[in-house]
C-alpha cells in the first residue's frame, strides 16, 4: 500500500515537473483532473453559470503561469483553490463596477443564466442569495461561501483562507446577520 | 452595530459551530448548491495557448526591462563624475593602493567613497531580548532604541552608567531608568508590563505617567493577558503575516489558559501554522494535545486526518502542554 503510495506521489511530481516545464499533454491532464472540480467552485461563489466558463480559464491559465513556484506544500487542488477566490474577487469588483455603470439593480441572473430543469422558485432563491452575497465585503463573502455554500468545516476554510477560526466563524455570522437583513431573513439569534 | 461586533468578536469560537444558522437562509443556499455545472466549453488547447500568449508577455516584459535597467546602469556609469577618469585625483579610497606598486597620483578610476556615518551603538548594559518573530530592533543612539511588532523584554541593570534608555514605541517612548520591561507591540496600543525597576511613559503629547512594578503575586499571572486578548493579538499578526509571532502567541495562550474555550480554536490554528512553518513535529503535538482534550466530535475526526496528512511524523515532545 505504501509503495503504492509512493508511485502515485512520484507521478503527480512528474506530472507537475513536466506542467512546469510546459509539456501540454501534462498541462491538459492537470486540467482534465482538476476542471470540475474549479468549475464547481467558482459557480458557487458566484451563482452565474454564464461566468463560469472564463473563469475557469482564466484560474488555469493563471496556474499554470505560475506553476514554476508552486513548492508543492499546499496541496494542488487547495492552491488552485486559492487562485479561483482571486479571479472571483476580481469578477465581483467587475461586476460592481458594471452594475454601478449601467444603474440597474439586477445583472448576470436574467433568464439566459435560469437553469430550465429547476423552477423559477429555485432560479429566484439564487438570484436573490447572490445578489446579496454581491454586497458583502470579499472578506465576509469569501468565509461566507467556503463555510455556508462549500460546506467547509471552520479548519478547512481556515487552510483556505489563510485566516484563523476563529476569524472564519466571526466573519461568517457577521455575514449571515448581513444577509439575513439584507435578504428580509430574521437572523436565529433574534427569535 | 460596533459594539454587536465587538461581542461577536469576544464569544468563543465552538469549531463544530453550524456554518448557517437560519433555516431560511439555509434553504436559499441549498438551492445555489445544488445549482447544476454549466458544460465547460473551454478546452486544454484554449488554456495552453493562453498560457503560451501569456509567456511570450512576460517574457517581452522581461526583456524589455533588462534593457531598460542596463541602458540605465550604462548612462550612470558614463555620465557619473565620481567614475570620469581624472588623472591625479586624490581619493579617498586608501585600499585601492594597498599592497600595490601604483601610483597613487597616477591611478585614474578609483571611486570616491564618503565616509560612512558611523552606526550607533547600544550601551553594554542595556539588554534586549526579541522573542521569535519579532522585528529586529533599531539602536538609535547609545541609550535609545525603536521597537516595532512583536514581544521584547528590555532590562537595565541596577548601577548602569548612564540612562535613562528611551525606548521608542509607537504611541510613546518608555523611559527606563532601571530595570526589565515587557513590550508586546502588535498593531494596536503597546501593552507594557514594568517587571520590576523604575520607568515612565511618556506619550506623543509629552505628558509623563510613572510606570508602576506590575503585582508578580498569584503565581506572577498579574501581567499575564487574557485568553481573548491572546486570541486577539495571534489573529492580528496572522492576518499580518506575521507566522512566528503568531505561533508564540498561540503558544502562549495554550500553555497559560489551558481551560479556556479560545484555547481549541488556537490548537486547531497552531497546528496549521505549525504545518505552514515546516514545524511538522510541534503541529503535530498541537494536534495531538487537541485530539487528548476534544476527542470526540466532527473537529476530531478533522483535526485526526490533518495530523495523518502530516505524514510519518510524530510528535516527540508534547508542547505546548
Amino acid at each position: 500500500m505504501a509503495v503504492e503510495d509512493g508511485a502515485r506521489g512520484a507521478s503527480v511530481q512528474n506530472q507537475l515537473a513536466a506542467a512546469q516545464r510546459g509539456d501540454a499533454s501534462a498541462q491538459a491532464e492537470l486540467f482534465d483532473k482538476h476542471k470540475h472540480r474549479v468549475a464547481r467552485q467558482i459557480l458557487r461563489m458566484i451563482g452565474d453559470r454564464s461566468s463560469v466558463d472564463d473563469l475557469v480559464q482564466e484560474v488555469f491559465i493563471a496556474a499554470f503561469a505560475a506553476l514554476p513556484g508552486f513548492r508543492g506544500e499546499a496541496q494542488l487542488q487547495s492552491w488552485l483553490h486559492t487562485i479561483a477566490l482571486n479571479k472571483v474577487r476580481n469578477w465581483w469588483e467587475a461586476r460592481r463596477r458594471r452594475i454601478a455603470r449601467e444603474q440597474r439593480g439586477v445583472d448576470g441572473f436574467d433568464e439566459r443564466d435560469a437553469d430550465p430543469e429547476h423552477g423559477l422558485e429555485v432560479t429566484e432563491h439564487r438570484r436573490r442569495l447572490y445578489e446579496a452575497l454581491g454586497k458583502l465585503p470579499d472578506k465576509l463573502r469569501e468565509a461566507f461561501v467556503a463555510r455556508g455554500v462549500e460546506g467547509l468545516s471552520l479548519l478547512e476554510a481556515s487552510e483556505l483562507l489563510g485566516v484563523p477560526v476563529s476569524t472564519v466563524s466571526h466573519r461568517t455570522r457577521r455575514a449571515e446577520q448581513a444577509l439575513c437583513s439584507e435578504l428580509g431573513i430574521q437572523w436565529r439569534e433574534e427569535l | 452595530m460596533e459594539g454587536r461586533a465587538l461581542i461577536d468578536r469576544i464569544a468563543p469560537v465552538d469549531p463544530d459551530e453550524p456554518a448557517v444558522r437560519s433555516p431560511e437562509l439555509r434553504r436559499l443556499i441549498d438551492d445555489a448548491r445544488h445549482q447544476p455545472v454549466p458544460h465547460l466549453n473551454v478546452s486544454s488547447t484554449a488554456i495552453f495557448r493562453g498560457w503560451q500568449q501569456r509567456r511570450a508577455r512576460q517574457l517581452r516584459q522581461i526583456i524589455v526591462g533588462g534593457s531598460l535597467a542596463v541602458a540605465a546602469v550604462v548612462l550612470l556609469v558614463v555620465f557619473d563624475p565620481r567614475t570620469i577618469p581624472t588623472t591625479g585625483a586624490i581619493t579617498n579610497d586608501r585600499t585601492a593602493y594597498i599592497g600595490s606598486d601604483a601610483d597613487p597620483q597616477t591611478t585614474t578610476s578609483a571611486t570616491i567613497t564618503p565616509p560612512a556615518a558611523a552606526e550607533p551603538i547600544l550601551a553594554s548594559e542595556v539588554r534586549v531580548v526579541a522573542r521569535g518573530g519579532s522585528s529586529e530592533p533599531r539602536v538609535l543612539s547609545r541609550w535609545g532604541i525603536r521597537l516595532d511588532t512583536g514581544s521584547y523584554e528590555v532590562e537595565l541593570p541596577q548601577g548602569a552608567l548612564g540612562g535613562p534608555l528611551a525606548i521608542v514605541v509607537p504611541g510613546g517612548t518608555i523611559e527606563l531608568e532601571v530595570g526589565l520591561v515587557l513590550i508586546v507591540l502588535t498593531g494596536g496600543s503597546p501593552e507594557m508590563s514594568l517587571v520590576h525597576g523604575r520607568g515612565t511613559w511618556v506619550d506623543e503629547q509629552g505628558d509623563r505617567i510613572p510606570m508602576v512594578v506590575v503585582d508578580r503575586g498569584g503565581g506572577g499571572r498579574a501581567d499575564l493577558p487574557s485568553a481573548a486578548t491572546l486570541a486577539r493579538r495571534a489573529e492580528a499578526l496572522i492576518e499580518k503575516g506575521d507566522r512566528n509571532a503568531a505561533i508564540d502567541v498561540l503558544t502562549t495562550l495554550v500553555e497559560r489558559h489551558p481551560r479556556s474555550s479560545a484555547t481549541r480554536a488556537a490548537l486547531l490554528d497552531l497546528g496549521s501554522l505549525l504545518k505552514a512553518a515546516g514545524r511538522t513535529s510541534e503541529a503535530a503535538c498541537a494536534y495531538q494535545l487537541y485530539l487528548e482534550r476534544w476527542p470526540y466530535g466532527q473537529v476530531a475526526s478533522e483535526v485526526e486526518l490533518a495530523a495523518t496528512r502530516l505524514g510519518t511524523v510524530t510528535c516527540r515532545d508534547l508542547r505546548p502542554r
